[in-house]
């Protein structure tokens, strides 16, 4: 033990004699690596699984209906209220739903002042709640007939974020919005519910948004022409939301929850037959192609990691390379310039592993003093990122636990860098050194 | 100094000297690629627009009230009112309502064809055109230039969605040169009918859909219709000078654009902000490899720096030498900087190496220009360059060891 | 060739002033070999370093080939040294990772000297120190004697006015400092002015002329004085 702290002394000792290097040394591991442990720290939550329990039970529906020739995609990953419609009267899967996003501005309650809300809203049908595994704090969603449609109109589930800016965070069940001059009373609240990546819809750029503010029946919403906030095409001519139950205008998202493989055979066969019926009576002229994408399957489809942060990762990854080389022949220069004392410590006979563990000891420094550097670096670049692309600000944190990445690396590069110098001091004879 | 000895000098540290080759060749590539992206962007965001985006500002609201968005009197009212009030404000040239700005998305589009020519596979292009439904002045507004056939008149206007129906010989439409070139390609558009009205006239190029690829993007008809019907989401732009813009975006927030429960102003932003805004993806990534790029050459002007450094440190003595035979201190600092760009040379070739599999590296998330180079060599000089101003410390330090360190004995 | 007069060096430390050289004069004409004796610390080296150029003075004149050392820039100064001086030091001073013909090379790669010029020196100034033949050698392969010759040759090649050696033969033993002895004297018979600062009295006193240095002064002017016994070392 007192060895040990005889050690540290030694190690401070000649990062004090050698300021300028150790403090280069230092300074360059901790900017390299806290850029490359950043962009770790954001391709984790990228590449993380948003629903680990059934991500490989949870499917996105894609479908080949459009009615000519010219299809934007096939099979195509919006669906027109028909077709989603006859995905609810399934009873293959455990949970299904159909959606599409939408956009309001809410009204304040009457005691409030006439501030307007922005609120991103969810409208679907079928059980969204249970298949996204959305936690209510208050209340719970509304009651479902027979075809998972909600029995009662004019309710709506709100969130914590929109519970706390509208009700301080009281319980608000049995309150009414104003929304678009109808009133809406609230059936329930949720918890604070972040889902990253937000897998439900990862198109249009859309991956990173956070859970919607409030979530409404598709049938309340179409009926009140809240217009649709995501990619829509049409080929036949529609005014009203309320002209899109009956023609080819294509807006829906739909998953379904299918627990086993033979569920979901059975369902791919229902969706095709589903399809052929449509082309034997001349409703699409397309070949029959349905697609069922799980979850991991449909982010990667999609391109949920982040292109720029994919990219810029490679980049950080050599540019860490160049700091520790950098780094290293920094050390190799702090070594070399000690190497007359180095000399005549083994000749009055310390030995080798000894000295190996004193300069293991003195990295270890380098790597704590580096690692509280990068801690900082770290701070700073997520700021930069965040400002600099805001689109995916959403998933960016301050995690420690996750910034301690930061730490490890940093840690085990100064530890790796440190060898060859402290080989290549010992690997010369003694005689030399004190010469 | 002969280039031999330096090699040989270089030779004895190795390691040393492979790590800043590789050090340099890796900067250099990092830095090329970004400065290829930089450029990128930037030719992305002054590509041709057919407009001056700083003539422009910007109001885009949301009719919540069904009384603002049902086309009756009184939306027809408020709007005139709107208008009157833009335009009566100092500065302001011009004004006009649309359902959609240029230079972002292209939002609203529809598909277009020639009466005649029935939807095929090849046809996918014309899937997506942006359709501009604005007032009559709206072309003149946006400064567009007619280059065939006649201007709208308020007798243009069409008052249903009728253009939406498939073959209507009265509706009059407005197509723009790339569009017409692409429906017409042999004779003259004029007067011919689409399947969403009769071509009147065809305009310059202005670019709707700014992301879109080659000339698709400059794809446009333009369409007299009433703002107040059918769209919550209206746009007033408005024209003016540019360095006026500031002082009337503060004014229209003073006065009329405020939310209320009636209506939302989502934005009163330039159309050049706005157009900026649309690639702030881009932006934002060419800004992180432009940190990154700065933070490289500091960690390359660090390493030149302790590279001399304590090549330095270690060589007192042959110096010492050197300068008691007879060495000027100006050969000295020739013998340190020669070996700085010996360095440099030496790594020309890994970084051209370098820079192409980053290159490729990257363009398999990105879409990337192939390196060229013109710009590699730009990017090499600014880097021999800082590597030479970090080694002037320590080469004039080295320059002023005295010759009589010769004589000392270790 | 060498005339010093009144040359005082001080060095000055925060409480004291001491002198390395007071008052020290010496007339040193063309082709004689001089011997500088004198205990340690005695001021032998700053003189031989500011005939060398090495050093400045602080008082006095320093005439060297007829012109006055004095207010010249570091530039004069080193191509002086450079053209009219040879230094041979005690301890070789060769660049180890150097062979012998790029030692050699080294002091006159800093004159506008051609490729071919250059070689027939580097040549000649081996032969005349009994090296030729090995000038892709490094130093380490020679033994100490042979250094030493190599760093004469290195000297030679420079054709200077003036050779100063310090303690040519300090590390090297009796054999191999006969040899070197014999070169110098061989060099100043060909005409070669040398000053030469050494320990060893056997070696001042073959010289035709020895001074001694003691306290930074002069002590005794010696001429042909081969009886004279000096206490020294």
């Amino acid at each position: 033990m007192s060895l040990l702290f005889y050690y540290l002394k030694l190690s401070l000792r000649s990062l004090k004699q050698t300021p300028l290097v150790s403090f280069l040394t230092i300074f360059i591991i901790g900017l390299g690596s806290s850029l490359v442990s950043v962009n770790l720290a954001l391709l984790e939550t990228m590449y993380s699984d948003p629903i680990p329990e059934k991500s490989e039970n949870l499917f996105h529906i894609s479908l080949n209906t459009w009615q000519d020739l010219t299809p934007h995609q096939e099979p195509f990953y919006i669906l027109r209220y028909k077709d989603a419609m006859k995905i609810l009267e399934s009873d293959i899967p455990k949970y299904a739903t159909i959606f599409y996003r939408s956009h309001v501005y809410v009204q304040a309650p009457k005691s409030q002042s006439d501030a307007m809300h922005s609120a991103d809203v969810r409208a679907f049908s079928g059980d969204f709640f249970n298949l996204t595994q959305a936690p209510f704090q208050w209340g719970s969603g509304w009651e479902l007939d027979d075809n998972q449609q909600a029995l009662s109109h004019h309710e709506i589930v709100i969130s914590h974020r929109l519970n706390q800016l509208l009700f301080d965070g009281e319980n608000s069940l049995g309150k009414t919005l104003t929304i678009q001059n109808k009133s809406y009373s609230i059936v329930g609240v949720l918890k604070k519910w972040n889902i990253k990546p937000r897998f439900y819809h990862v198109t249009e750029g859309q991956t990173y948004f956070s859970t919607e503010d409030i979530f409404i029946p598709l049938e309340t919403a179409i009926d009140n022409n809240w217009i649709v906030y995501a990619r829509m095409s049409a080929s036949d001519h529609w005014t009203n939301m309320d002209d899109t139950r009956s023609r080819n205008v294509f807006y829906l998202q739909s998953w379904v929850q299918l627990n086993n493989p033979q569920q979901r055979q059975d369902f791919q066969l229902f969706l095709d037959n589903y399809s052929q019926s449509l082309k034997d009576s001349n409703e699409h002229p397309l070949a029959i192609n349905n697609e069922l994408n799980d979850v991991k399957t449909w982010m990667q489809i999609n391109n949920v990691v982040d292109k720029n942060i994919e990219a810029f990762s490679v980049v950080t990854l050599l540019f860490l390379i160049v700091c520790l080389f950098n780094a290293s022949s920094l050390l190799l220069a702090k070594h070399s310039k000690a190497q007359f004392e180095t000399g005549l410590r083994r000749a009055l006979g310390v030995s080798r592993r000894q000295l190996y563990a004193e300069n293991m000891i003195e990295s270890v420094m380098i790597g704590f003093f580096s690692g509280l550097i990068a801690l900082c670096f770290s701070v700073i670049f997520l700021y930069l990122i965040e400002n600099f692309l805001p689109n995916i600000a959403n998933i960016i944190e301050y995690e420690l636990f996750k910034l301690g990445i930061a730490f490890f690396i940093t840690l085990s590069c100064s530890l790796l860098i440190a060898i060859y110098p402290v080989y290549s001091t010992y690997r010369q004879s003694i005689a030399l050194q004190i010469k | 100094m002969p280039i031999k000895t330096l090699l040989k000098s270089l030779m004895r540290r190795k390691f040393i000297t492979v790590l800043l080759i590789c050090q340099l060749a890796m900067t250099m590539g990092i830095l090329h690629n970004s400065s290829i992206l930089t450029l990128d962007v930037y030719n992305l965001l002054n590509q041709k627009k057919g407009m001056d985006a700083s003539e422009f500002l910007v109001i885009e609201q949301l009719s919540l009230a069904q009384h603002l968005r049902d086309g009756s009197s009184h939306a027809e009212f408020t709007e005139q009112q709107d208008i009157e009030a833009i335009r009566h404000i100092d500065g302001v040239i011009s004004v006009a309502a649309y359902n959609q700005i240029p230079l972002t998305h292209g939002s609203p589009n529809a598909n277009i064809q020639l009466e005649d020519t029935p939807p095929e596979k090849d046809s996918r292009d014309l899937n997506y055109i942006s359709y501009v439904e604005m007032h009559a002045n709206g072309l003149t507004n946006l400064g567009i230039e007619l280059l065939e056939g006649r201007q709208f008149t308020d007798s243009d206007e069409v008052t249903s969605n009728s253009h939406m129906k498939h073959s209507n010989m009265t509706d009059s439409i407005i197509v723009t040169e790339s569009l017409a070139k692409r429906l017409s390609p042999d004779i003259s558009i004029l007067g011919q009918l689409t399947n969403r009205g009769r071509v009147i006239g065809v305009s310059q190029d202005i670019m709707y859909t700014a992301r879109s690829q080659g000339r698709t993007k400059y794809y446009a008809y333009f369409i007299v219709k009433p703002t107040t019907d059918r769209y919550e989401r209206k746009f007033y732009i408005v024209r003016s000078k540019p360095a006026l813009i500031p002082e009337i975006e503060k004014k229209l927030r003073a006065d009329r654009f405020k939310d209320s429960p009636e209506r939302i102003i989502v934005r009163i932003a330039s159309l050049q902000d706005i157009h900026e805004n649309f690639f702030s993806r881009e932006t934002g990534s060419v800004k992180m490899f432009i940190t990154l790029c700065v933070l490289m050459l500091l960690v390359a002007i660090i390493s030149s720096f302790a590279h001399a450094h304590f090549h330095v440190s270690k060589q007192i003595r042959l110096i010492g030498i050197r300068r008691a035979l007879g060495a000027k201190k100006s050969d000295i600092l020739k013998y340190v900087f020669i070996e700085n760009i010996l360095v440099s040379a030496i790594a020309l070739l890994p970084g051209i190496l370098c820079s192409y599999l980053i290159n490729i590296q990257l363009s398999q998330f990105l879409t990337i220009s192939k390196p060229n180079f013109d710009d590699f060599f730009a990017i090499y000089t600014v880097i021999v360059l800082s590597g030479f101003i970090a080694t002037w410390l320590p080469a004039y330090r080295t320059a002023q060891i005295p010759p009589i360190t010769a004589t000392k004995t270790l | 060739m060498l005339k010093m007069m009144n040359i005082a060096r001080t060095y000055q430390t925060k409480t004291l002033k001491t002198y390395a050289l007071k008052d020290f004069s010496l007339d040193v004409e063309s082709g004689e070999f001089v011997a500088v004796t004198g205990p340690s610390g005695s001021g032998k080296s700053t003189f031989l370093n500011i005939a060398g150029l090495l050093d400045n003075f602080n008082e006095g004149e320093y005439w060297l080939d007829e012109e006055k050392m004095q207010g010249l820039s570091d530039d004069t100064l080193s191509s002086i040294r450079n053209q009219k001086l040879g230094f041979i030091f005690q301890s070789y001073n060769l660049i180890p990772d150097f062979t012998l013909f790029e030692n050699i090379e080294m002091p006159l790669r800093y004159r506008k000297m051609t490729r071919k010029e250059r070689t027939i020196r580097i040549e000649s100034s081996l032969d005349k120190v009994g090296l030729l033949g090995r000038s892709n050698y490094l130093p380490a392969e020679l033994s100490g004697g042979q250094q030493q010759r190599v760093a004469i040759a290195r000297a030679l090649a420079g054709t200077p006015k003036v050779l100063l050696a310090d303690e040519p033969t300090g590390n090297l033993d009796s054999l191999m400092s006969r040899q070197i002895m014999e070169i110098l004297h061989q060099l100043n018979d060909d005409g070669m002015t040398i000053i030469m600062v050494t320990h060893n009295p056997e070696q001042a006193r073959e010289v035709k002329r020895q001074i001694q240095i003691v306290d930074g002064k002069i002590m005794d002017y010696g001429v042909y004085s081969p009886l004279k016994k000096q206490a020294t070392v």
